[in-house]
């Protein structure tokens, strides 16, 4: 037998023994391909000038994962000579060189990955239509289906991939150049060799570590990206030290209490543990970055998607506004809306000043509220009643001596608790409903900013006035072309800029930052997300013999199916859970705090924080427990002996 | 207290049959001391684990204490098995992550007995072997004979009725097979341990009240000491291997 086809048939042998990885290269493989099919498409760089900044975007975060996807290769590959050294040892020891050995394991890791990337670049082209589209949807651009295969994208998908494998075989050359036949051999009986030895000072790392993760979570929360950095750094040395301690710690805790130790089934939980802990705290505490990293980014993209989506609704209800503050003169927008743009429906109105900012001084002190303007803000009854026509809203009446509050809805429970008069020109009126449909008062230049009191006609029509403004209802949506010549009617005056606002324009804003800032976060937490999960299974998985050979013993030994079941099943739940405990915790505060700082009105609800962190979480341990339910399922199928 | 009644075992498909057990059939009384010698590859391993439950015969009965191994429902077997066996195995079998004291703890804390009394217990055994000095290393850290005295003291901790052991001397000098050997004597004598011994040296088996010679699967002899000195046994059981032969050439 030649050694290319003892190779090649090693190569398949571990691709059983290593599916998970197998899929977790090809998935990246798929990704890096689909992603990378972006920047280059001409297609989605013609959709709006800001995609361009896409490029640059999704190319940092593919050199992240470039460089992750390589640690996970170099990582499995070192792992996988580690376990197979007594196999290899025994080539050398029969008289193949060195080299020979380390070119064959290559030549087989080497096969594994090309048909890996072969696979890979087949998914991610359907991976990359679905993007496609997507994006396409975000714009509400009509997308027509063409299949297509990108050249370009295949290039860079090959060439990251060159690159790492290089990478790789340099490093498994010199490891295996470097290896005695006696370490080869007798490499896999070493299992228990703590980090830190000395228990002093790995109490010390413990609580310094700790103390760390503490005051890394704090200025986590401080978001100023100062003391974040900070943080960020605090929190790295937490969960090595936490790791590296921790794990060398347990043995020396169970040493000094050896009944605690023989009570139950401890002694085998905490041992398999602690075996597996000191030789891979490091690996732990690195998988726990990548949860970290993994759960911060997933969690920030649904605070920006849940931003985004409330912005786009909040800025604007009108398809188009224009407002000014000095005149009430549209005419030079008004040609060129009646050349361009079909009109449904419009209306010229003017928000008032009123007599003093009682309502506005009320919310600065019982809501979470901003405001420039001196006065609380007046509408006449007559506009609030065609406006609200105009937007489709229920109509509402006005009753003799009364005033009807507008306001954004996050704002309503703090007015309920506000039962005073107000003064309109001197005028004395009582307070109305509040109504809380969406009304542009996120910005100061539409209907107030938060709010808007709706008084009768004649007593808003003396004050003075605070807006201009026009509304108007469309057939076409104003973006692009049409939105930009509006901007550019504007006069040339420094200050006093009028204010035009588009829905359509909003959304396609808010369209761009979804596909630039959401696609590559989620892009980056699904990579970090698989190759942490896929580092675990390996060495879980790769332990099945071991285990199971264990769990034989026990078994002649006369241990109950029930207990053996339920000792592996604490292992197994002790083993996944740790890693991810730390980044929850550190991901949840860091999340309650982000959502602080959102404009306020962003969160409607004291429930949607809970919500949006909620489904991140949910989010990620959905694709954890994939991993967790195929690894679970093997072991327990592979390791517990038949009753 | 134990009794074999024509146990076969056949491994291997239908036309590729070895039979590791042709009809075996003795009886053993409470409190005997039993050596079972024999080729290599004559049976032994595979009688000691079909008396274990580990393994089922193909044909034939086990009765322990009256009951009927081969009936016992699964559920009930590893009851069976931690309660009344402490079985010594040909390799050892010691779990890699656990230390040596842990690995004799072991027979303890699958009994569930007191945590308390664990350690005392197991360092007791522990000198009496003359491996504490290992106690607190790793299997990997010890020697062949020192994993070998710490599987018996696993088997003997837990002081169960029956004791199987596989080989228990094979890995040792003589002075440590000595010190083992009076051991199991010992606690054959004093708390009536009933012991069944696989081994390949005439030494060991003098040590046994009676010893029974496995051919190709089948009983060929069975010598009893009754009375006479261990010397004399000894030569008397040199005297049958000789005639048996073959591969037992390792006499001393
Ligand atoms: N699992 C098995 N599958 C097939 N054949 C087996 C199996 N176990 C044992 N045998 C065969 O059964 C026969 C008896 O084996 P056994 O292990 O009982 O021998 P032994 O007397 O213990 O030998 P030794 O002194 O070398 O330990 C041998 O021929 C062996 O090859
Ligand atoms: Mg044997």
């Amino acid at each position: 037998m030649t050694l290319t086809k003892l190779s090649l048939r090693n190569a398949r042998n571990q691709t059983s023994d290593y599916l998970v990885y197998f899929i977790t290269i090809i998935i990246a493989a798929a990704l890096i391909y689909a992603f990378n099919g972006l920047v280059v498409s001409n297609e989605i760089q013609g959709l709006s000038m800001t995609m361009q900044n896409l490029s640059y975007i999704i190319v940092s975060a593919s050199i992240v994962v470039v460089l992750i996807i390589g640690w996970l290769i170099n990582y499995t590959m070192r792992f996988m000579l580690t376990k197979r050294s007594r196999e290899l040892g025994t080539y050398i020891l029969l008289g193949i060189e060195p080299r020979k050995v380390a070119q064959m394991f290559f030549v087989e890791n080497l096969a594994i990955g090309i048909v890996a990337l072969g696979i890979g670049v087949c998914i991610g082209n359907l991976i990359f239509h679905a993007l496609h589209a997507a994006i396409f949807r975000l714009f509400s651009t009509a997308h027509t289906f063409r299949f297509s295969f990108s050249v370009q994208a295949l290039g860079l998908t090959v060439l990251y991939f060159a690159v790492i494998y290089l990478f790789a075989l340099l490093k498994s050359r010199k490891h295996i150049r470097k290896m005695k036949i006696y370490d080869l051999i007798y490499f896999e009986k070493q299992n228990e060799s703590a980090a830190i030895k000395k228990s002093k000072s790995r109490k010390r790392l413990f609580t310094a570590s700790l103390l760390c993760g503490i005051i890394g979570t704090a200025l986590l929360t401080t978001l100023n990206l100062k003391t974040n950095l900070i943080g960020a750094v605090l929190l790295i040395f937490f969960l090595y030290g936490f790791f590296m301690s921790f794990s060398s710690g347990i043995p020396s805790y169970y040493e000094k209490r050896p009944t605690k130790k023989y009570q139950g089934h401890k002694l085998l939980t905490f041992r398999t543990l602690s075996s597996k802990l000191s030789t891979i705290g490091v690996t732990m505490a690195t998988i726990a970055l990548l949860f970290t990293a993994t759960l911060v980014a997933e969690g920030s993209g649904m605070v920006f998607y849940t931003q985004f989506q409330r912005q786009s609704e909040m800025v604007t209800s009108y398809d188009l506004l224009i407002s000014s503050r000095s005149t009430s003169d549209f005419s030079r927008y008004e040609a060129y809306i009646e050349e361009h743009i079909p009109v449904r429906q419009s209306r010229t109105y003017e928000t008032y000043e009123g007599d003093d900012d009682n309502i506005s001084q009320h919310l600065l002190n019982n809501a979470d509220y901003w405001t420039y303007l001196e006065k609380d803000t007046v509408l006449k009854m007559s506009d609030y009643s065609a406006l609200r026509q105009m937007l489709g809203y229920e109509p509402v009446t006005l009753h003799d001596g009364q005033y009807i509050l507008h306001c954004m809805d996050y704002l309503a429970p703090a007015l309920e608790a506000y039962g005073k008069e107000v003064a309109i020109g001197g005028t004395l009126l009582t307070k109305g409903p509040i109504y809380t449909e969406v009304f542009t008062q996120y910005t100061w230049d539409g209907n107030g900013r938060g709010f808007i009191i709706v008084v009768p006609d004649e007593l808003a029509g003396a004050q003075p006035v605070c807006n201009y403004i026009y509304a108007a209802m469309t057939d076409i949506a104003v973006s692009g072309t049409l939105y930009e010549s509006l901007i550019a009617l504007q006069p040339d005056t420094t200050d006093d800029h009028d204010m035009i606002l588009s829905k359509a324009a909003q959304a396609e804003e808010n369209a761009s930052l979804h596909a630039m800032i959401l696609f590559p976060l989620y892009y980056l937490s699904f990579v970090f997300m698989m190759v942490a999960a896929t580092i675990l299974s390996i060495h879980l998985l790769s332990d099945t013999a071991k285990l199971k050979q264990q769990y034989q013993i026990l078994y002649n030994f006369g241990m109950d199916y029930k207990e053996m079941k339920k000792s592996l099943n604490r292992q197994f739940a002790l083993f996944y859970a740790m890693p991810t405990i730390p980044a929850i915790i550190i991901c949840i505060t860091f999340l309650f705090s982000f959502i602080k700082v959102l404009d306020p009105g962003t969160i409607a609800s004291t429930a949607q924080p809970f919500f949006i962190i909620g489904t991140a979480l949910l989010l990620f341990l959905a694709i954890y427990a994939v991993y967790i339910i195929a690894s679970h399922k093997s072991l327990k199928r592979e390791v517990l002996p038949q009753q | 207290m134990l009794k074999i009644e024509n146990v076969e075992k056949y491994y291997g498909s239908k036309n590729n049959v070895t039979k590791a057990l042709d009809r075996i059939s003795f009886e053993v009384q409470r409190g005997e001391f039993i050596a079972i010698m024999g080729a290599s590859g004559s049976g032994k391993t595979t009688l000691l684990n079909c008396i274990a439950t580990i393994d089922t015969p193909s044909a034939g009965n086990i009765f322990l204490d009256g009951v009927n191994v081969t009936e016992i429902a699964p559920q009930d077997l590893a009851r069976f098995r931690r309660e009344k066996l402490g079985f010594v195995f040909q390799d050892f079998n010691l779990l890699d992550t656990l230390t040596i004291e842990e690995n004799i703890a072991l027979a303890l804390t699958i009994n569930h007995v007191d945590a308390k009394l664990i350690q005392h217990r197991v360092h007791t055994v522990a000198e009496q072997l003359g491996i504490e000095d290992v106690l607190n290393k790793f299997p990997y850290q010890v020697s062949g004979g020192q994993k070998q005295r710490a599987a018996c003291a696993r088997a003997m901790v837990h002081k169960q009725s029956l004791l199987l052991a596989d080989e228990p001397t094979g890995a040792l000098d003589s002075k440590s097979s000595k010190t083992l050997l009076e051991m199991m004597a010992d606690i054959n004598r004093r708390i009536d341990v009933t012991i069944l011994m696989v081994t390949h040296d005439a030494y060991s088996a003098s040590y046994a009240g009676r010893v029974l010679f496995l051919k190709d699967g089948r009983l060929f002899n069975e010598l009893l000491k009754d009375t006479q000195p261990r010397q004399a046994f000894y030569h008397e059981i040199l005297d049958v291997l000789a005639l048996l032969g073959g591969d037992i050439s390792d006499v001393n």
